[in-house]
């Protein structure tokens, strides 16, 4: 806030009396605030008058003006969008137009040969003896399978079999001839345990 | 075990030895000697399972030959509700009668001492051996077991402590 007695400003455009003046300077010249303020304002008149002057446009032009009036096509353009009916409508139009190119330039499919002369009963007799030829191959193939799985079986338990018997055998034997060996041997004990006492 | 007596009582007839009339050993003391193994063999804490008596017989100008059969183990039976020993029995057989081995050879050194020593009137530069051969049965795991053993020695050298260990030579089959 200035603390000048008059408005700097005025005094800064020479617009205050003479004796106004008078005082204004002298409060200026003990003022450092008020001689700041003053310079400022100095410098704003300075950079203001180093702008260059600009002529005032002569014409004012409005949006009403013809000249500003946009296209014939921009205005269609405009109108369509602006419109969900016509978008609509235009929207149809493309298809069905896209639809009547595509059919009248869509090329001819080849005719098929027309199929064998052969009625419906004929074909579900034939399928069926087909099915059952196959179930009845493939049946007799697994009874055979299984057949020959079981022989296979039946001769490899029969193998294991006489070759456990045969091994049992053997052990036994051997049994009997270890048995008959210790009898010997006891029997010899006792003929010398009764050779002895008879002796005594 | 027999087999074996005979095998050497026909291999060392072929041998030239001077005909005597009368054996310096006699049945007696042969049987007393055979009587002594048996004894030591089967008839002891442990015993060993006797398959046969021990049989001896005298080689005229060589020595006494024993010879028995024995198993090392009174091995377990089998029965129709035990048919087969698993994997795991017959290693532990088998371990047992590796851990019997030992013993059968230590009895056999002192059987050839105290048969040196009791057979008197046989020679001292005469050979005394002893065959014992090792029952396994066919399903028994018996690598690493011999099937027979021979001992011999010099009558002369088993006589003496000094001298009885290094005399004794020992095969195995």
């Amino acid at each position: 806030m200035s603390c000048s007695p008059f408005d700097l400003r005025d005094y800064y455009f020479k617009e205050l009396a003479e004796n106004e003046r008078r005082l204004t300077e002298v409060h200026v010249k003990t003022c450092a605030h008020c001689r700041e303020e003053l310079e400022r304002l100095h410098g704003t008149e300075s950079a203001l008058l180093a702008l260059p002057d600009e002529e005032i446009p002569q014409r004012i032009g409005f949006v009403s003006d013809p000249v500003f009036q946009p296209s014939g096509f921009r205005r269609g353009w405009d109108a369509l969008w602006g419109s969900a009916a016509r978008l609509g409508f235009v929207s149809a139009a493309m298809l069905s137009a896209a639809l009547l190119v595509f059919s009248l330039t869509r090329p001819v499919p080849q005719a098929n040969a027309p199929a064998p002369a052969m009625t419906q009963t004929a074909t579900q007799a034939d399928f069926s003896k087909r099915l059952d030829d196959a179930v009845s191959k493939a049946v007799a193939a697994s009874e055979a399978r299984q057949v020959r799985q079981t022989q296979e079986l039946l001769a490899a338990s029969d193998k294991r079999h006489a070759l456990e018997t045969q091994a049992m055998m053997v052990r036994v034997q051997e049994y009997l001839e270890v048995e008959k060996k210790h009898l010997n041997t006891l029997i010899l004990a006792s003929n010398d345990a009764g050779a002895n006492g008879d002796a005594r | 075990m027999n087999g074996l007596t005979i095998l050497l009582a026909f291999f060392f007839a072929g041998q030239e030895a001077p005909p005597a009339a009368h054996p310096r050993i006699t049945r007696a003391e042969l049987a007393g000697v055979e009587k002594n193994f048996d004894g030591r063999l089967a008839y002891t804490a442990d015993a060993f399972d006797l398959l046969g008596p021990t049989r001896g017989v005298y080689l005229e100008g060589y020595g006494v030959v024993f010879s028995t059969e024995l198993n090392l183990i009174v091995s377990p039976n089998l029965s129709p509700f035990h048919p087969a020993f698993g994997k795991i029995e017959i290693a532990r057989i088998r371990d047992r009668k590796l851990q019997r081995l030992p013993l059968l050879k230590q009895k056999m050194r002192e059987m050839l001492a105290a048969s040196a020593a009791s057979l008197d009137n046989m020679p001292p530069g005469e050979q005394v051996v002893l065959a014992v051969s090792l029952f396994h049965y066919s399903w028994e795991d018996y690598s690493g077991l011999p099937g027979q053993i021979v001992m011999q020695a010099e009558r002369q050298k088993l006589l003496s402590n000094a001298t009885r260990e290094t005399a004794i030579r020992t095969v195995e089959f």
